[in-house]
């Protein structure tokens, strides 16, 4: 159903999006690398910060 | 009168399944019915509405409702009570997409779904909170009676005053593009981003994307999208972190789209607020989006992430599609309404 009532909003879409030749990015998230400590690293300091706001009542 | 007992794992504050949870007593309540929410966890800010499920004395006249959306102790414990037991069905995120990020939430959505199973000949009658949730629930075994009523919303919650603070912030003519929802791999929000990307790029510098949620659990997550929009020379992301609910507010008061690429929820609740709100969709027709978004909405077929930003051009530009889309979102909304949707649940729970 929702398919069928924005067709046309799709069509339109496509049809300005031919015009633009956007090329692709190179740019991908798999590409993106984190060391696994700085997750808990990040997740330790939060952790103590929101302590520590509790405790002084903030 | 019987008495229905709510029973779930954690009574948050300003969570989906407890809000549902509190709405559905107040509902309850306002009929006359004998009700109480129990639960392990009972958020201090919640303790006049739910006690310690320690706390519950059991009856064979009870109905209970259990509310089940993860892996919990309780998730077995409650076919010990000897009341009519009734499981609504929230869903569980699949595990595989926490495997990189939180192993912890993995072994426990793992857990969860062996526990659904477990349940499925236990059960009385199953309530999920979509037609998606229902037919996993058939997939796992489930030959019991599988009905769908949708979450109860308290609207009234949404006429609370925004914060205005954020709402000057950001009404300076910027095109606010928003998704709310937990900072967290099943919502995609690098897929957000790359939408995002070749919109403001190509389509509209005057442009940002607000990303409201807690990134609490997924700080890895978090750290590795910060450094994906660095990479994509994104300057106009903010990450909100956990905020207040008149913050989210102000970031639905000054929303000129919603934007959802989650690839699975169980419902989606911020697709019924942007609604409420007045807020465009576009979304990726994932698990529940499809039936939540109904035609109030653009609903994409395909992950094509140049052809979603210029579907958010043609919303943003035309006056009358826009308005369009509004009144479809409208008409749509009318399906949450929460009175006929609380009764929905009285007739499933007091039928015999």
């Amino acid at each position: 159903m929702n398919y069928e009532t924005y067709a046309p909003v799709l069509e339109k879409a496509k049809a300005a999006l031919a015009k633009k030749n956007i090329p692709e990015t190179a740019v991908s998230f798999c590409d993106v690398r984190m060391p696994a400590w700085m997750g808990k690293a990040f997740w330790f300091v939060s952790g103590v910060k929101r302590k520590m706001k509790r405790r002084l009542g903030k | 009168m019987k008495r229905i007992v709510q029973i779930l794992d954690s009574y948050s504050y300003g969570d989906g399944m407890g809000n549902h949870a509190g709405a559905l007593l107040n509902a309850l309540k306002a009929r006359g019915v004998d009700t109480q929410i129990y639960a392990k966890y009972v958020d201090p800010r919640l303790s006049h509405m739910g006690k310690n499920v320690a706390e519950y004395v059991p009856s064979q006249e009870d109905v209970i409702l259990y509310h089940l959306g993860a892996g919990s102790e309780l998730n077995r414990k409650v076919t010990e009570y000897p009341g009519r037991l009734i499981i609504n069905y929230h869903n569980i995120t699949p595990p595989e997409f926490f495997a990189d990020y939180n192993p912890a939430l993995e072994a426990n959505c793992r857990a969860g779904y062996e526990d659904v199973k477990f349940l499925a000949d236990k059960v009385e009658m199953a309530i999920s909170v979509s037609a998606y949730n229902s037919s996993e629930l058939a997939r796992m075994g489930y030959t019991c009676p599988l009905h769908q009523a949708p979450i109860v919303m308290d609207f009234s919650d949404y006429t609370k005053a925004p914060d205005a603070a954020t709402v000057e912030k950001y009404s300076d003519g910027v095109s606010n593009i928003v998704f709310v929802g937990r900072i967290c791999p099943n919502k995609k929000h690098e897929d957000l981003m790359l939408d995002f990307y070749y919109y403001t790029k190509y389509f509209n510098p005057n442009s940002r994307l607000i990303l409201v949620g807690n990134y609490r659990g997924f700080e890895g997550y978090y750290l590795k999208l910060k450094k994906y929009a660095k990479k994509l020379g994104l300057t106009n992301v903010v990450f909100t972190g956990h905020i207040k609910f008149s913050q989210i507010l102000a970031y639905y008061h000054t929303a000129d789209l919603f934007l959802c690429e989650s690839e699975h929820e169980g419902f989606c609740i911020p697709l019924v607020e942007a609604m409420h709100f007045g807020v465009p969709i576009v979304a990726y027709d994932s698990s529940a989006i499809g039936e939540t978004l109904g035609t109030g909405g653009v609903l994409l077929r395909e992950k094509n992430p140049r052809l979603t930003a210029s579907v958010m051009d043609q919303i943003l530009r035309d006056e009358s599609l826009r308005k369009t889309i509004l009144e479809q979102q409208k008409e749509n909304l009318k399906r949450f309404d929460s009175k006929a949707v609380a009764d929905r649940y009285m007739e499933f729970l007091l039928g015999d």
